[in-house]
This record gives C-alpha cells, sequence and structure tokens, in this order.
C-alpha cells in the first residue's frame, strides 16, 4: 500500500518537529537541523509499517529528503 | 607506496594509467591489470600484507556466494562472516592492544604476538562488510569474482577509502561511459591529484615539524605556543586527510571512476553533528547505515535516551577504529559526548546562537580533540591541555611568541596560509568536482 505525498509531509513534520509549511519538496536532513538521525529511523519506519515497503536498514540513509521518499512511498 | 612520493608520481601513477589506456575497452585485460597494479601498489610497503588480503578476498567472495544462495541460514552465513572479518582484523590490529591490558590489570607478563599490521585492513575490512550485508538484502544481483576483487584492492581507496559499496563501484567500472576517453575528467582528475599534492608537501608537512617539536617537549611549552601548537595539528591532519582524498579521488578521475566525496570543509561545520557529516563522510555513512539503523530498527520502540547511548556506543567503535590505543578511544568518547551535547541542547535551551559563535566553538572543541588523537598516551593529551589552560604569563609570553617566531617563520607562513585556505576559499569539491559528485550522490554508501 502507497501513501499519498501529504502524510509524508505530515510524518516528517512530527518527527522532525517542524511546522508543516516549513516544509517543502526540497527539504531534506541537509536543511532541516531538527530533521536528525533518531528523527530519521522514525520516520523510516513509521512509513514502513504504513505501505509494508520494506527497505533494507543499510539503505535507510538514501532516503534523506522529501523527494526520496515520495518516490519510494507515495 | 604514498601518493604524494616520486616513485608514486613518476613511476607507478604513469605505467598504470598508460596500461589501463591500452585495455581500457577490453573489460577482462583492463580489470586485471588494474588488480595487478592495486596488489602491487599494496606489496610496495611489505610482501607479507599480500597473503592476508588474498586471503580475505578468497573466504569473502566465497562467504558472500553462500549468503546469496542460502535460502534458509542466510542470516547464519552472513553472522558467520562478519565474525570472520572482525576477528581478522581484530587478530592484527588490536590483540596485542587487549594483552598489554590484561598484562597490566592481572600483573602477569603474557607475550605480545607482535603481528604485522596490514595497512589498510580498516578500510577493506568495513567495505567487505557492506558487501556481505548487500548480498544478504539481495541487493547484489551480480558479482563476478573479478568485480569483487578489484572493489576490494582498488588502488585509490585501499588504503584510506572512501568506502564505498559494491554496486557503486561496479556500475562504474562496468559501465560504458568507462570505456570511453573523457578528457574532461582525465583533467580535473590531474587537477584534484595536484591539489592534494600541494596540500600535503607544501601545508601539512611543513605544520607536521612545528607539531613533532611541540609535542617531543611539551614542558618547554607555554600557553601560546600550546595553543599554536594544537591548531597546528588540527590543521596538519586536516590537509593531511584532505590531500588523501583529493589524490585518491583525482587517481580515480583520471580513469573516469567517480569516488564518492568524502570531506568537505569540516572545520566549518556549525556543531559536532554537522562535522561528521563533513569529515569522513563515507565512514559516518557506514557507521549510521550499518550499525546505528540496525541497532534502533531491532526495537519497538525508539526512546530518545537509548538513541544516545547508541551514538555513544558509535563513536566509541569509531574511535577505537582508528587505532588501539585509549587515546583514541578518548577522542572517540569525546566526540560522542559532543554529538550526544548538540542533540540535548535544542531540548534545554530555546534559542540559537549565531554561526559564527557556533563554527568557532565547534572548532575549539574539535581542536581539543584532535590532542587525544595526536597523543602518544592519554598523559601526554592531558600535559598539553595544561599547558594551554593553566600556563599562562602574558608578558613573558610575548617576548616567548618573538622568538619563537623569528625562530620558525616558516611554520607561521604556513599556518596563516592554512587559516586563510580553511576558512576563505572554495574547497576542492566546489573547486572541480562539485557536478559530478552531484550526479552520483544518490547513490553514495
Amino acid at each position: 500500500m502507497k501513501v499519498n505525498k501529504k502524510k509524508i509531509l505530515q510524518i516528517v513534520s512530527h518527527h522532525a518537529k517542524i511546522p508543516l509549511v516549513k516544509i517543502n519538496d526540497k527539504s531534506s536532513t541537509e536543511n532541516i537541523e531538527t530533521w536528525d538521525s533518531l528523527a530519521h529511523i522514525r520516520i523510516i519506519l513509521e512509513l514502513q509499517d504504513l505501505t509494508n515497503i520494506k527497505i533494507p536498514t543499510s539503505n535507510f540513509g538514501q532516503f534523506n529528503s522529501i523527494e526520496e521518499l515520495v518516490k519510494k512511498f507515495s | 607506496m604514498l601518493f604524494y612520493t616520486k616513485e608514486f608520481i613518476l613511476l607507478f601513477l604513469p605505467l598504470t594509467l598508460t596500461l589501463y589506456y591500452l585495455a581500457f575497452r577490453y573489460d577482462l585485460c583492463k580489470k586485471i591489470i588494474l588488480i595487478f597494479l592495486s596488489l602491487a601498489f599494496y606489496s610496495w610497503w611489505n610482501i607479507y600484507y599480500l597473503p592476508l588480503i588474498l586471503f580475505s578476498v578468497l573466504v569473502n567472495y566465497f562467504l558472500g556466494n553462500k549468503i546469496k544462495t542460502a535460502i534458509i541460514k542466510k542470516k547464519f552465513y552472513l553472522i558467520i562472516s562478519i565474525i570472520f572479518n572482525i576477528l581478522l582484523l581484530f587478530s592484527f590490529k588490536y590483540i596485542d592492544f587487549f594483552i598489554d591490558n590484561y598484562n597490566l590489570l592481572t600483573d602477569r607478563d603474557i607475550n605480545k604476538l607482535n603481528l604485522p599490521f596490514p595497512l589498510g585492513i580498516s578500510f577493506y575490512t568495513f567495505q567487505i562488510i557492506t558487501y556481505l550485508v548487500d548480498c544478504y538484502y539481495s541487493e547484489i544481483k551480480e558479482s563476478k569474482f573479478r568485480n569483487f576483487f578489484l572493489f576490494v584492492v582498488f588502488f585509490p581507496q585501499l588504503i584510506a577509502g572512501p568506502i564505498i559499496k559494491y554496486n557503486y563501484f561496479k556500475d562504474q567500472i562496468d559501465s560504458k561511459r568507462v570505456n570511453v576517453f573523457n578528457i574532461d575528467n582525465f583533467i580535473k582528475g590531474a587537477f584534484l591529484f595536484l591539489i592534494g599534492y600541494i596540500k600535503k608537501v607544501y601545508l601539512a608537512n611543513n605544520l607536521s615539524f612545528y607539531v613533532d617539536k611541540g609535542f617531543g617537549s611539551l614542558n618547554e611549552l607555554n600557553a601560546v605556543t600550546a595553543w599554536i601548537t594544537s591548531f597546528s595539528f588540527t590543521f596538519q591532519f586536516y590537509f593531511d586527510f584532505s590531500a588523501y582524498v583529493d589524490m585518491a579521488l583525482g587517481c580515480a578521475l583520471m580513469m573516469n571512476i567517480v569516488l564518492p566525496k568524502n570531506f568537505n570543509s569540516p572545520l566549518k561545520a556549525i556543531n559536532l553533528i554537522d562535522f561528521w557529516k563533513r569529515w569522513h563522510i563515507t565512514l559516518t555513512n557506514f557507521l549510521m547505515n550499518y550499525i546505528y539503523f540496525p541497532i534502533l530498527s531491532s526495537r519497538q520502540n525508539i526512546s530518545f535516551n537509548f538513541s544516545m547511548l547508541v551514538t555513544l556506543f558509535i563513536f566509541l567503535l569509531a574511535g577505537f577504529w582508528h587505532g588501539p590505543s585509549w587515546t583514541f578511544l578518548f577522542f572517540g568518547f569525546l566526540h560522542g559526548i559532543g554529538v550526544i551535547f548538540n542533540h540535548v541542547l535544542p531540548k534545554v535551551l530555546n534559542f540559537q546562537i549565531s554561526k559564527f559563535l557556533s563554527i568557532f566553538l565547534t572548532l575549539n572543541y574539535v581542536n581539543i580533540t584532535f590532542i587525544f588523537f595526536r597523543s602518544e598516551n592519554l598523559n601526554q593529551g592531558i600535559t598539553l591541555l595544561e599547558k594551554m589552560f593553566l600556563n599562562i604569563n602574558l608578558n613573558n609570553h610575548f617576548i616567548f611568541l618573538q622568538k619563537d617566531f623569528v625562530e620558525n617563520n616558516l611554520h607561521y607562513f604556513t599556518l596563516v596560509t592554512s587559516i586563510m585556505i580553511i576558512f576563505f576559499l572554495k574547497n576542492s569539491n566546489q573547486i572541480s568536482l562539485n557536478k559530478l559528485l552531484n550526479l552520483n550522490e544518490k547513490k553514495d554508501i
């Protein structure tokens, strides 16, 4: 099952503790300081649970932007 | 063989490039040439290192295939293969450290093994582990022996990284793009190599004379010269590593192979988290993807405290990975504490400090941690810190500094040049590689 882009943005907003309006397609771990390693793993695990799409832990680091998350989960 | 030596620049590199470009359109021939030359490069220091890396290649290729083809015992083979690699690393790099400390604790006198320390073993062990884990997750569809062999021994990154993934390397070495001579990449590679050479020979090596003198006579230092010694080492270490990365990327690029970015102006970092995104980038990525994420994702609920505990563990491991000594462990500990502090601070304080102040504070913290990286033992590091913070007598210092300046004017010139380059100039990536690296960034380890 896939999720829509809005849901992905909400999940990132929740775990990175950043207002939804401050997130856009260009957002990534590079430009959102609070999207740290702990927030990142929580985001990936929640998206995996919701979609049942499994990613090897060794590839978690690749999905470090909204663009990559949308490509994979949406 | 080191990249900046005469034998590498005048003999090995021209010979390699000539043979490579004579054979680069013939897949098997090209790879065999690169494998043989890489082994020659590796054996140059000590031919006795060679059997171990060959043994490691053979066993790991066999284990990788077992992991890939196994249906029931996939995890079993993965665990066995990781234990094999850790044991190999432990036996050659760490066993004497543990014997030493065991003797100290129990008052015994067990003889050390004094095994030769095979160069690059820490790097190729981590790189092989990425291969094995990727085999386990069925990320690797095809692995011809020659591709795996070259992936492990490819000379530009064999001794000190960058640590790359098998697919990242294989996709390039097998691509049609590599079979075309690209003059643009060749020139960029040569230019990058030259930048690295200048950093190493004219900056790092010059700084090292003062650093060696300072660390060799700590009791003669006062606060000013102690600070200059510590910062000189920080800049020396910066240029040593940065030069190595430039030369490694430059060599590979001359053969049309793009290695991932591994260094990105780390002394401009605004905090320790940022520092590790810029310093030894592929090591950080390895630790995150192959240790941190797997440990955390094995838990149902990931608490903040648990994640910080894992962070500290990772940094202790990273410190110890650099060498079998308490100083490296303490270096890792200081960085772990620093990163945890950066995670906790926003939860406690509700204001941001200026970027300039953030960089200044981070630079000074990193400078203090690097003292332990350079020190032969913890006492030496603590002595230098005492000199920096406690041995203050401003009147004498001014006279001493004048004398020191006259005696070591070349060092002061190098120090000022270093500061200008580190903080005010574009880095090598920005100058020559950005476009290329951005193309490959998504595939970075």
